[in-house]
């Protein structure tokens, strides 16, 4: 081959990102002809997204596949998608934010302006965030009072959080299992895949089907990379990313509701649905004035007009 | 040449070449960089990425806590306890050495403090009472390697950190070991006390060593801090370790007050010292093992070994000579680092539990502190007793030995690790 | 001279790390404090945390380098002079080697990291990777000294 492109993701399979990582590269190693080689280094094997961020930037590892609230260090604007309920299901998400989308265009212009070195290529939803909990089982907001809610030291989430009467505990995701299992955090919010993957269940057994965020992820290519690709191989990764990133979309789904299914029989977990309309009117009224305050005024208005 | 064989060659050169293991680190892999023509600016990102974990924040405490145990008369008194115990059994001042060094390990993440410490104390004793010098070395050497598998342990810590494993299980699952290898040590200690006629220390009577005991016991509470704390419910393993260093502080400030407030400054500074040396080492694997990520090493060992066999004992058998190996010429926490993803492949195809493994892999690796050319514990005891490293290291090899059979016998009885964990934390199995 | 100006920056030096270690075990302790008893959590903690453990690492590091605090593995026979003296030449280049990489690439880091923003304090991430080229800075003196007593110690030996 006369190219070889590293993708990174974080995730263990089974994960939307490692199926979209394996799509990419069987479409891409296809349609170049055998001009480009791919290889796939999934579980956070070349890196936490912070340096892997900054790999992509030297082009030592070309492409990567993950959540946009892990690059908030780079990329402070990716925190308008930790909002909560801004999206009703992943299907708007992916119309809101997919290929082609307005959003899309101005996380392109910021990907430039912040200079990371990384170009856009796709940017889709891969699942709901969920609330878990130690001990109490919740079925509305009035359960949250109280509970301390793990979050990374972000200040969307501690606000948000807040909000709800919990108290914010920043914890690693690392130590998040000993976090819970300790009792520094009694309450924290996932993905279904991992909340699953990293036995999270067994910490916190009471599962709440909140779906207070859709989690949004970002498919980026180091742009050295790319500016060394001729452009009709250029053309062939973007098309792969965009094709991939639509594949997730319909993994994500089938997961998430695998998951829950698989939670319930076999670890025992309780899963309560609740109502969404309380946790929207606490959280709407603030959502304008979170804006302001974090600088995300016009990723808000993209997003919500 | 093959990137992956200048990484490996590079490193040993310059290690042989007496650079410090950090810079050697860091320059075979700014070569390879170089040769590969990859962009020189990943070192430092590497090295960065390294040492940005806020669960290795753990480490400067755990150091700085067996610093102020020196500091004031903590040691001691926990010396006084082991004689006042121990010293009476036939090879006294040899028991009081391992026993001190298990309660020293359940204080303090540092072998290398206990080493100098007790040995500082100890070597003269037994020289005296006619142990031979290399024996007196190896043994104290040996012993303080405890202080790496009883918890608190860094390396632990770190295993935990970055293999995604419940700190406070692996704390759990490494005291049973670690007080098993101790009394080996002992045990073997009286074959040779018997053998050789070693004197025994006096007994001081009931009343006299409850009291030593019982002077002793303010001390103590340091693990039951910061194990019940982190077992039991109050806080993460770093919250841990300060909570036993301000309980360290105010038991040595305030109520024996044999620690001037003046003394601090010079403590605290020292103390820096202590931990980012280790640190450093840490951000040079950092890029050093993301290299070999990078290169795709793991997957050419795991390959390797899975080609051979694939019995699970035979598995962890070539693993266990692999990281032997390993810990002659880098520090625990280093080796740990580097070659967790080729650690926890094998193990999860073994079918080891990863507590087991982190546990196990740990009781292999604190091995190293001993053996040359990198056994800085046994450096250290040697030089205080004046013993020629040859004949330490002939002395040091059966107790060594002991260690790495406790490892072994865990294959065959995982519950010597996993027993206490599936007690305390049973959500975990 | 050399070792004057070092002596001196050693001082300062040492007097800022414990300061800072004792500002970091603060910290912590705030963290804990303000979870269990004031429950009132703060999210700033943990990234204060992180930037003194960073500055503490590669600026003591460098401090260690003065009083050969780092670790090495002693293989080369003691008699053979010659042999010695190469050997620590070598691992004087080997330093400087590193103490460039750091300086110069350290630098370059923190400036590819000055978009970034450390959240919950608000600053930019250039503080977090500033100490990687202070430290290769600080090494740099430090070597130099070391290489100048390199020198008259062969002097010696050729007397
Ligand atoms: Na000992
Ligand atoms: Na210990």
């Amino acid at each position: 081959a006369d190219y070889t492109l590293r993708v990174h993701t974080l995730v263990k399979s089974p994960h939307p990102y490692n199926d979209m990582a394996a799509a990419f590269k069987e479409q891409v190693e296809a349609e170049s002809g055998g001009a480009i080689e791919v290889e796939i280094f999934d579980s956070g094997q070349l890196g936490q997204d912070p340096a892997v961020i900054g790999e992509i930037g030297f082009g030592t590892i070309d492409v990567m596949i993950s959540t946009t609230s892990n690059a908030v260090q780079q990329i402070p604007e990716y925190a308008i998608f930790t909002m909560p309920y801004l999206f009703q299901d992943m299907d708007q998400a992916l119309e809101k934010v997919g290929p082609g989308s307005a959003v899309e265009a101005h996380f392109q212009q910021v990907y430039e302006e912040r200079s990371v070195g990384m170009k856009l290529l796709a940017l889709g939803a891969s699942g709901t965030r969920n609330m878990s909990t130690v001990s109490v089982p919740v079925e509305g907001p009035g359960d949250l009072d109280g509970l301390k809610m793990r979050t990374p030291p972000s200040p969307m989430d501690s606000k948000t959080w807040a909000a709800f009467g919990m108290l914010p505990v920043t914890v690693a995701w690392g130590e998040l299992y000993a976090a819970m299992q300790t009792g520094v955090a009694d309450a924290m919010e996932s993905s279904l895949p991992g909340y699953t993957g990293s036995k999270l269940y067994e910490v916190a057994p009471n599962l709440a089907l909140t779906a207070h965020t859709i989690q949004v992820n970002h498919t980026s290519i180091s742009q050295r990379t790319w500016d060394k690709l001729p452009e009709d191989m250029q053309a062939v990764v973007l098309a792969a990313a965009q094709a991939a990133n639509s594949f997730g979309v319909e993994k994500a789904k089938g997961y998430d509701d695998a998951l829950v299914e698989t939670l319930k029989t076999e670890h025992g977990v309780s899963v309560t649905v609740p109502d969404k309309a309380p946790f929207i009117e606490v959280v709407s009224p603030m959502q304008v004035q979170l804006a302001e305050e974090l600088d995300l005024v016009e990723e808000y208005k993209l997003l919500t007009e | 040449m093959n990137p992956l064989v200048t990484l490996i060659l590079s490193f040993f050169v310059l290690v042989a070449l007496r650079v410090n293991i950090g810079f050697s680190l860091i320059l075979s892999s700014a070569l390879v960089i170089l040769l590969e023509d990859l962009p020189l600016i990943s070192v430092v990102n590497q090295m960065y990425a390294g040492i940005d974990s806020f669960t290795l924040l753990a480490v400067p405490f755990f150091m700085l806590l067996g610093r102020i145990l020196n500091a004031g008369s903590i040691t001691e008194r926990l010396l006084n306890v082991a004689d006042a115990t121990v010293g009476h059994v036939r090879g006294g001042l040899g028991h009081v050495n391992v026993f001190v060094s298990m309660v020293f390990a359940s204080l303090s993440g540092s072998a290398a403090a206990d080493t100098a410490s007790v040995g500082s104390i100890l070597i003269p004793a037994m020289k005296k009472a006619g142990y031979p010098p290399a024996f007196a070395a190896a043994l104290t050497a040996a012993s303080s390697t405890l202080g790496v598998i009883i918890p608190p342990s860094i390396i632990l810590i770190v295993y935990g950190a970055f293999g995604n494993v419940s700190i406070g299980a692996l704390f759990v699952g490494g005291v049973v070991p670690g007080l098993l290898a101790g009394l080996f040590m002992m045990a073997y200690t009286y074959v040779l006390a018997v053998r050789h006629g070693y004197p025994a220390n006096p007994f001081p009577g009931v009343k006299k060593a409850a009291k030593v005991v019982w002077r002793g016991l303010p001390p103590l509470m340091i693990p039951v801090i910061v194990l019940g704390g982190i077992v039991g419910g109050f806080f993460t393993p770093t919250e841990g370790a300060i909570a036993a260093v301000l309980w360290a502080l105010f038991l040595s400030l305030v109520v024996y007050r044999d620690i001037p407030l003046a003394a601090l400054p010079r403590i605290l500074a020292d103390g820096c010292i202590d931990f980012a040396i280790p640190m450093f080492t840490v951000a040079g694997a950092g890029i050093f093992g993301w290299l070999i990520a990078y290169l795709g090493a793991s997957k050419i060992v795991v390959d390797f070994i899975l080609g051979v066999t694939s019995n699970g004992y035979l598995i962890m058998l070539m693993l266990i000579g692999f990281l032997l190996l390993v810990g002659m010429v880098l520090n625990p926490i280093s080796a740990t680092l580097i070659f967790l993803p080729i650690i926890q492949a094998l193990s999860e195809t073994a079918g080891v539990h990863p507590v087991h493994m982190g546990v196990l892999s740990t009781v292999i690796l604190s091995v190293g502190l001993v053996t040359p050319p990198y056994g800085i514990c046994l450096l250290i005891a040697s030089q205080i007793a004046g013993a020629s490293l040859g004949r330490a290291m002939l002395a040091a090899a059966p107790i060594c030995l002991l260690t790495i059979s406790v490892g072994i016998l865990s294959l065959w009885f995982p519950n010597i690790i996993l027993g206490l964990p599936k007690l305390l934390v049973p959500e975990l199995f | 001279m050399l070792t004057r100006v070092c002596d001196r920056v050693t001082l300062v030096v040492r007097t800022l790390m414990w300061i800072a270690f004792a500002g970091l075990i603060g910290t912590v302790a705030l963290q804990v404090l303000a979870r269990n008893v004031l429950m009132s959590p703060l999210i700033w903690t943990s990234d204060v945390a992180q930037l003194l453990f960073a500055w503490l690492i590669f600026v003591g590091a460098a401090v260690g380098l003065r009083t050969g605090a780092h670790y090495r593995v002693d293989m080369l026979p003691e008699g053979n002079r010659p042999l010695n003296l190469l050997a620590d030449a070598v691992a004087l280049l080997a330093g400087f080697a590193v103490a460039w990489l750091l300086l110069y690439y350290g630098w370059e880091l923190a400036m590819v990291r000055k978009t970034a923003t450390v959240q919950s304090l608000d600053i930019s991430r250039f503080w977090m990777f500033l100490p990687l080229p202070v430290s290769g800075g600080l090494m740099m003196l430090y070597l130099a000294e070391a290489a100048m007593r390199l020198v008259a110690a062969r002097g010696e030996a050729v007397r």
